[in-house]
């Protein structure tokens, strides 16, 4: 694997499990086992009903692009040949909702309702970020 | 983050960055009539700001606030200490804070409704006594969504309120009368609050804004979710 030039993310012990799962390709969220509401990233109580109650389950990995911004500020020297890229906040089918990249679209091309999938890039042999694709 | 509420409010509402811009004209026409501001001596024309280099968009990077070095301070105290002071008082008429929680960017909504309600409440003024308005603005779209929040305009219309120098110097409304975080300085909440005290003390030279009694001052912060409300008067 080539060398990762980006802040790669530290994994909390509340964000273990997401990554967990990441690096198995699979997509999990917490969800709230008192309403049922889902959450990201991991919070200690649920926003909705104030329950401490909780899991960490899979969910489908599709969803829409809610919003988006493009990235011109390198705010970091390991993004200086990307720029300017796009950033995307995903709200899954559940509800959750992911800040992340969407792949193989110009940053200038997307569009807020847009259907995506999840996809996943294995960024080191120990961290895996779940990005999205057009679905 | 700002920036992913803008976007929505863009596709929701129609808003433009010609009515971000708009904001960002206003201001730095009254940052050129403070001798204070940074850019006091930098006119700019609504194409300088589209030509300004992007940030993160929606936001060029006159749509952000300036970094300063700096102190300000205000002395609060009693109205009988105030009397006997070198400097005009202001008094506080009403002041509330509103944090909604949740996600700003499904409401594109402030706390400003709600610590307006309060501060309104304890002032016993309505939104047609407010004379000067100095917003929090670390961006161009916390004014928008502020003016529409505090009920200057309806949700959704802050674009089309702000597109025709309404706030600017000689607008029916005066906004961020210093030139704001944008364009005279960025020292936190006391940026509008320090402008405020000036336009009630008569103190604002080119810029005051004539026959001002009642200022409505805001700060803002938690991206959008969390807002403080201040109504000051130039009378006791």
């Amino acid at each position: 694997m080539s060398e990762y030039k980006k802040p790669v993310p530290s994994i909390t012990p509340e964000m273990q499990p997401f990554f967990a799962a990441a690096k198995r390709h699979e997509l999990v969220v917490q969800r709230c086992t008192r309403c049922g509401t889902h959450r990201f990233p991991a919070r200690e109580i649920c926003s909705n009903c104030l329950s401490r109650d909780v899991q960490w389950v899979p969910v489908s990995g599709a969803g829409e692009v809610f919003s988006y911004n493009v990235m011109h500020q390198v705010y970091h020297p390991g993004f200086a040949d990307e720029v300017p890229y796009g950033v995307v906040v995903v709200k899954l089918k559940e509800g959750a909702k992911l800040t992340s990249n969407l792949v193989g679209v110009a940053p200038h091309a997307i569009r807020i309702g847009m259907p995506v999938q999840v996809v996943f890039e294995d960024i080191t042999d120990d961290v895996t970020l779940p990005k999205f694709a057009p679905a | 983050m700002y920036a992913m509420v803008a976007r929505r409010h863009m596709h929701f509402y129609g808003t433009t960055n010609d009515h971000l811009g708009a904001i960002a004209v206003a201001e730095r026409q009254w940052a050129n009539l403070n001798p204070a501001a940074q850019f006091y001596d930098t006119p700019m024309t609504i194409e300088d700001y589209h030509r300004s280099r992007w940030v993160v968009e929606p936001f060029h990077l006159f749509d952000c606030c300036l970094v300063s070095n700096g102190g300000l301070a205000v002395i609060v105290t009693s109205a009988e200490r105030a009397r006997d002071l070198r400097q005009p008082p202001v008094s506080i008429w009403g002041m509330g804070q509103g944090h909604p929680g949740g996600d700003p960017s499904e409401t594109l909504t402030s706390g400003a409704g709600l610590a307006k309600a309060s501060a309104f409440r304890m002032a016993g003024v309505a939104l047609k006594d407010i004379d000067v308005v100095e917003l929090y603005d670390c961006y161009t779209f916390t004014v928008l969504v502020c003016l529409e929040d505090y009920g200057f305009c309806k949700k959704g219309e802050g674009g089309a309120f702000v597109a025709d120098g309404r706030i600017a110097p000689g607008g029916s409304l005066p906004v961020n009368t210093g030139g704001g975080q944008l364009s005279s300085f960025y020292m936190w909440g006391m940026t509008p609050v320090s402008e405020a005290v000036i336009q009630m003390r008569g103190a604002g030279g080119k810029r005051q804004v004539a026959n001002a009694k009642l200022a409505l001052v805001s700060g803002n912060g938690g991206i959008l979710s969390t807002h403080s409300t201040l109504v000051l008067s130039a009378a006791a």
